[in-house]
């Protein structure tokens, strides 16, 4: 009894020793494939550094949840890993350290783009929220062919795009001029994201107040509808629109760079389809942003935060430089090759980075690489105002209205007015204004 | 030491490993849940709001109209299951050639992976991608091509009940057909020697038998589909039921308002223990 007593309070005290020089990291890329990159990685930096790292992926909509948990269990990661809206959310509810990321953007020796920096900056403009780590750039895929047969414009501006929706679609033959969002999820958001902005059309005034029922945003929703009427009918999102694109019934779909592998490689594009279309890379286009009454792009910025609970800053900072390091960060940018595109200059510009392991970099090209790059910056969200940010945005985002409000309108019949009156009721209640 | 005292306290004994777990995993977080449904609690604070939650939950609108649609769900779909699982075991219950092997398939749907058959429908029933809508809408013309039955929100509701009723029949079939096997055929015998036709055979012998069996899996499929959150919410989110109404306000957002869904699971404990009070008082007549 004495014996089994002592050797339980060796492993408690053992524990308690090791629990000082161990970091707890939460990321969101739950792909058991990227699990294995990411526990590689963790594994590497506590033999270089000594301090353990316990490795939890967590879905990014459950995010809020589990944090919220971890914090009442007093269980809180020490760095997470998260998409511009939950950083901000958390940033505002004050569970962020704004020190370590300032610092490491000011003078880890980086240079980190501005237009994904912008991102984390705290309302005042002072401070970062987070560290931005990688993001993806969303717009149109077209089949560039077909456009060139038809002697059409590339889907660009509202006109061409709906000129070549109607010239398209036909759906007795199972063919779509177009694959819309038109469920109630974050995809229906981030694709009318898109469209609203080259408008104009704004959820949030410079002083935060919702203006989301404008004339701007009616003559958004009136086009959507219009459209939609070439689009594949249903409640179609991501899923739908990469299968029938892959599948060669569509003419244009909205997706983010991550598709990038699914046009060139044989062995993702085969999941979908029985056989690999090898033209299709070179036969399809990308148009970044979109062109109304202004320009504007759609994308996300996926960035390190620490959480200001831990009590291991210096395992934390050393962590950040880590996963800074040129061999670690082309190690985990090369976990999906178009879906996470580097945040600082020094990375994009690399060579390591252009040759990752399955080619796909090379079979677009270094030029287009660094357009898309480069489109990172152009990138517009709705919580982000005049350079001022709007974390509220982040309770609209999560409760779905907007992809509500479109699966209304083409369910129920609703006119563009009610959509707006149901937004404008919502918005206001979720953001308590 | 009595015999009796003695064997009382054995079983005691013998329960009291039950009573602790169910006492740790059950009565622990209800009454956690209780405490916190008077909270308001945010991602950082914990703050003390006494019956707020409740007057807000019980003043939206929002909420009754899932209140009455999982009423509705629960109410139909329980019905619903019971007869075509009454009539499936009254027709197996008859002798006929390859009877085995019609058993066996109609446990299909209740043993299948929840998770492969809701993606199979949703699959066949794709408007662009499914085999549905391209046979009988494009190849023979029958159909709209544009018809999106599973996830329209005007068909959400018949799409989970009638999904519901069609995966969970067979659980009320077997136990219904296992009923039937055990009525002795001397009653029916009886029954004919009275004159009596096929319906009333069946009005008083079959279903007088079958009266306890069909009031305990009411009561069963009551309970579960009252509460019932995998099938509403993959097949059809705007659905909307009860389930899916807590799921929104706590995980599926950014703002989670863990004291307002406390407080609507209370409530919901509430109802449904009088519901259930009632139902065992009535209708099993315990």
């Amino acid at each position: 009894m004495k014996k089994l007593f002592m050797v339980l309070l060796l492993v408690f005290v053992f524990s308690i020793s090791f629990s000082a020089s161990k970091i707890v990291f939460w990321h969101t890329q739950v792909e058991e494939s990227r699990q294995k990159v990411i526990n590689q990685l963790a594994e590497t930096f506590s033999i270089e550094t000594g301090i353990e790292v316990e490795v939890v992926a967590v879905e990014e909509n459950e995010m809020f949840s589990k944090l919220a948990a971890a914090k009442a269990a007093g269980t809180l990661p020490d760095i997470i890993e998260a998409g511009a809206e939950t950083i901000l959310s958390l940033g505002s509810d004050g569970l962020l350290d704004t020190i370590l990321p300032t610092r490491f953007i000011n003078n880890s020796g980086w240079t980190f783009y501005e237009g994904a920096a912008r991102f984390v900056m705290s309302p005042d403009g002072n401070n970062y929220y987070a560290v931005p780590y990688h993001g993806w750039v969303q717009g149109i895929w077209y089949r560039k062919d077909w456009f060139e047969e038809a002697g059409l414009e590339p889907p660009v501006t509202w006109e061409a795009i709906l000129n070549a929706a109607r010239y398209f679609n036909n759906p007795d033959k199972g063919i779509y001029g177009i694959v819309l969002a038109k469920n109630a999820d974050s995809y229906a958001e981030q694709v009318f994201t898109i469209f609203a902005l080259s408008n104009g059309a704004r959820i949030f005034d410079k002083n935060g107040n919702i203006v989301v029922n404008s004339p701007q945003m009616k003559e958004t929703l009136e086009y959507y509808r219009e459209l939609g009427k070439y689009s594949a009918p249903g409640h179609t999102y991501w899923k739908q629109a990469r299968e029938l694109y892959l599948q060669g019934k569509a003419a244009m779909f909205f997706y983010s760079t991550y598709i990038m592998d699914d046009l060139a490689l044989a062995e993702v594009q085969t999941k979908y389809i029985e056989n690999f279309n090898p033209e299709l890379v070179d036969n399809t286009g990308f148009a970044p942003y979109m062109t109304h009454s202004r320009k504007s792009s759609f994308g996300q910025v996926v960035s390190l935060g620490v959480l200001n609970t831990t009590t291991n800053k210096l395992g934390a900072w050393k962590f950040l430089n880590f996963m800074f390091e040129p061999e670690n960060y082309v190690k985990f940018l090369h976990m999906a090759p178009g879906g996470m595109l580097p945040t600082t200059k020094e990375m994009a510009e690399s060579e390591v980075f252009m040759n990752d392991p399955k080619g796909i970099y090379t079979r677009y090209g270094k030029e287009k690489i660094m357009e898309i790059i480069e489109g990172m910056s152009n990138v517009e969200k709705f919580g982000y105002v005049a350079g001022k940010v709007f974390p509220e945005m982040g309770k609209i985002s999560g409760a779905f209205i907007i992809g509500k409000g479109i699966v209304k309108m083409f369910d129920e019949g609703l006119t563009p007015e009610e959509v707006l009156s149901f937004w404008e009721t919502e918005m206001k209640k979720v953001t308590g204004k | 030491m009595e015999l009796s005292v003695k064997e009382e306290r054995f079983a005691w004994k013998l329960v009291a490993p039950t009573i602790i777990l169910l006492l740790l995993l059950i009565l622990y977080p209800v009454i956690y849940n209780i405490y916190i449904s008077f909270f308001d609690v945010g991602i950082t604070s914990m703050k003390f709001v006494g019956l707020e939650n409740y007057k807000r939950i019980l003043s939206d609108k929002d909420f009754w109209r899932s209140f009455f649609i999982t009423i509705s769900f629960t109410l139909l779909t329980v019905v619903g299951s019971i007869l075509l699982g009454l009539i499936v075991a009254l027709m197996m219950n008859k002798d006929f050639k390859g009877r085995r092997i019609m058993r066996t398939i109609i446990l299909l749907p209740y043993i299948t992976p929840l998770i492969s058959v809701v993606f199979s429908w949703h699959y066949i029933f794709d408007p662009s991608l499914g085999p549905f809508v391209e046979f009988f809408g494009r190849k023979l013309g029958l159909i709209s091509t544009d018809i999106d039955l599973l996830n329209n929100i005007n068909n959400a509701f018949i799409v989970v009940s009638v999904f519901n009723i069609w995966r969970n029949f067979p659980f009320v079939y077997l136990m219904i057909l296992s009923k039937l096997q055990s009525i002795p055929s001397e009653l029916y015998e009886a029954a004919e020697i009275d004159g009596a036709n096929a319906w009333r055979k069946f009005t008083n012998v079959t279903l007088p038998e079958l009266y306890f069996v069909i009031a305990a899996v009411g009561l069963l499929r009551g309970i579960w589909n009252f509460y019932k959150f995998d099938e509403v919410y993959l097949m059809s989110k705007s659905a909307g039921t009860l389930p899916i109404f807590i799921y929104e306000r706590v995980i599926g957002t950014t703002s989670p308002e863990f004291g307002v869904a406390a407080a609507i699971a209370t409530i919901l404990m509430v109802v449904m223990m009088v519901l259930i009070g009632f139902y065992v008082k009535k209708v099993l007549k315990w």
